[in-house]
């Protein structure tokens, strides 16, 4: 499990890198990138984060990961514990696959093989399977594949690794329309009761049938922090006429049909998530919409 | 008018097992794939497939036994199309009659319609 306490991010040193601030005293401030964010990936559960770009979902990805850390400053926890980026007991606890991998002349294989030097509990067998099921050359250099063969790469050391928090930024990047299936299967069949992966994506409906949990950030903030059960038993998603319940809707957009409405749930019945009527309610008023829950 | 509204997905995954077991793929007091071969096949969350399982289960439709799996109950079948037709007539019914209504078709013309549907 992985626990984000009170969490602002800024830009302030003079290396215009951002830093952990221990709070700020203006959180409007443009130098700030993250303010008070608190969140929990709990194990067992697949999380979505969404937000525009700009939104902060690197930034807290980079966070959570340990890439920025200030060693003062506790607001990450991992399994109870505050987070220490030199520690390689917690270090091998997390697979942080980057949106824009490093780009190395090692070959695939080899890299594997490194990488099982910072994961104990790397399966060479698992990684083998990974990069057939992506029809990857594993004797091939990292610094001679596509930018979907790099993101597959990496996604196969992601679960290789058997690290028990996977956080892939930006997963589907670059992905081909089998290479995305795979990419679902593999979620599908990595995923166990201790593990947590955490998926930060624009491509929502691509990852969506994985969520156990949406995240979504707004203007440095989280704007909506709850679970897809939960989600479909207070929402429910529709597609109406134009004169049908527009005035009891939370949100609407015009559709071909007439309007996608998001209603209060008073079927008794969970309903369909519209991950994207969703996240326009929730830019558009989060306020309003959190209300319900 | 609300034209579209779909079950969350455990529910639409539960009425897929289902048409599946009516189609005599899983026949009844077969075990059915276990949750993550389930998962893995359709690309979608093992807790939401977890969550269908529990809900076939509680309908009467699969029978866990512990250690072994999931398989399908004896009356699983006849369990399925009560539970349709009671829909059936809770709720696809109710909006082809209402839209009967709309358009002035009489309760003779409805009857002599499915009447000569029957005999095609």
């Amino acid at each position: 499990m992985i626990e984000v306490k009170n969490l602002t991010v800024g830009y302030s040193n003079p290396a215009n890198t951002p830093e952990i601030f221990e709070h700020s005293n203006d959180y409007d401030s443009p130098e700030i990138v993250l303010r008070n964010i608190s969140l929990k990936f709990e194990s067992g559960k697949v999380y979505g984060l969404i937000g525009r770009n700009g939104a902060g979902k690197t930034t807290l990805l980079n966070c959570i990961s340990g890439l920025i850390w200030r060693p003062s400053k506790k607001k990450v926890f991992l399994d109870g514990m505050p987070l220490s980026n030199g520690n390689p007991d917690m270090t091998s606890k997390i697979f942080y696959a980057i949106d824009t991998t490093p780009t190395l002349h090692i070959r695939v294989d080899k890299f594997a093989k490194k990488l099982s030097l910072y994961y104990p509990d790397f399966s060479m067998e698992c990684f083998n399977e990974c990069v057939e099921m992506f029809h990857i050359n594993y004797s091939e250099y990292l610094d001679r594949l596509s930018l979907g063969q790099k993101k597959m790469t990496y996604l196969s050391y992601a679960f290789a690794s058997n690290a028990s928090h996977i956080i892939l930024d930006e997963p589907t990047n670059g992905l081909d329309i089998t290479a995305m299936r795979t990419l679902r299967k593999l979620i599908a069949s990595n995923m166990t009761d201790d593990r947590t992966i955490i998926i930060s994506t624009h491509h929502i409906n691509e990852i969506s049938s994985l969520l156990d949990h949406i995240v979504i950030l707004n203007n440095r903030k989280v704007a909506f922090d709850h679970s897809v059960n939960e989600t479909g038993r207070v929402l429910s998603f529709v597609e109406a006429d134009k004169e049908t319940d527009k005035q009891n809707a939370l949100y609407s957009m015009s559709s071909a049909y007439g309007n996608r409405l998001i209603l209060p749930n008073t079927s008794g019945i969970d309903s369909e998530i519209d991950y994207e009527l969703l996240y326009e309610a929730v830019l558009d008023d989060s306020k309003k919409i959190n209300a319900l829950f | 008018m609300i034209f579209k509204e779909r079950q969350s997905i455990y529910l639409q995954i539960a009425e897929r097992i289902s048409d599946e077991i009516l189609a005599g793929t899983y026949a009844p007091g077969a075990r059915v794939p276990s949750v993550r071969e389930y998962a893995v096949m359709i690309e979608v969350n093992l807790n939401t497939v977890m969550r269908s399982y529990d809900t076939l289960q509680s309908w009467g439709i699969l029978d866990m036994k512990r250690g072994l799996g999931y398989f399908v109950a004896d009356d699983a079948v006849q369990t399925i199309l009560a539970r349709r037709r009671e829909a059936f007539i809770s709720s696809q019914a109710t909006e082809f009659f209402e839209t009967a209504r709309t358009l002035g078709v009489t309760p003779d013309e409805l009857a002599e319609m499915y009447r000569k549907y029957l005999k095609q």
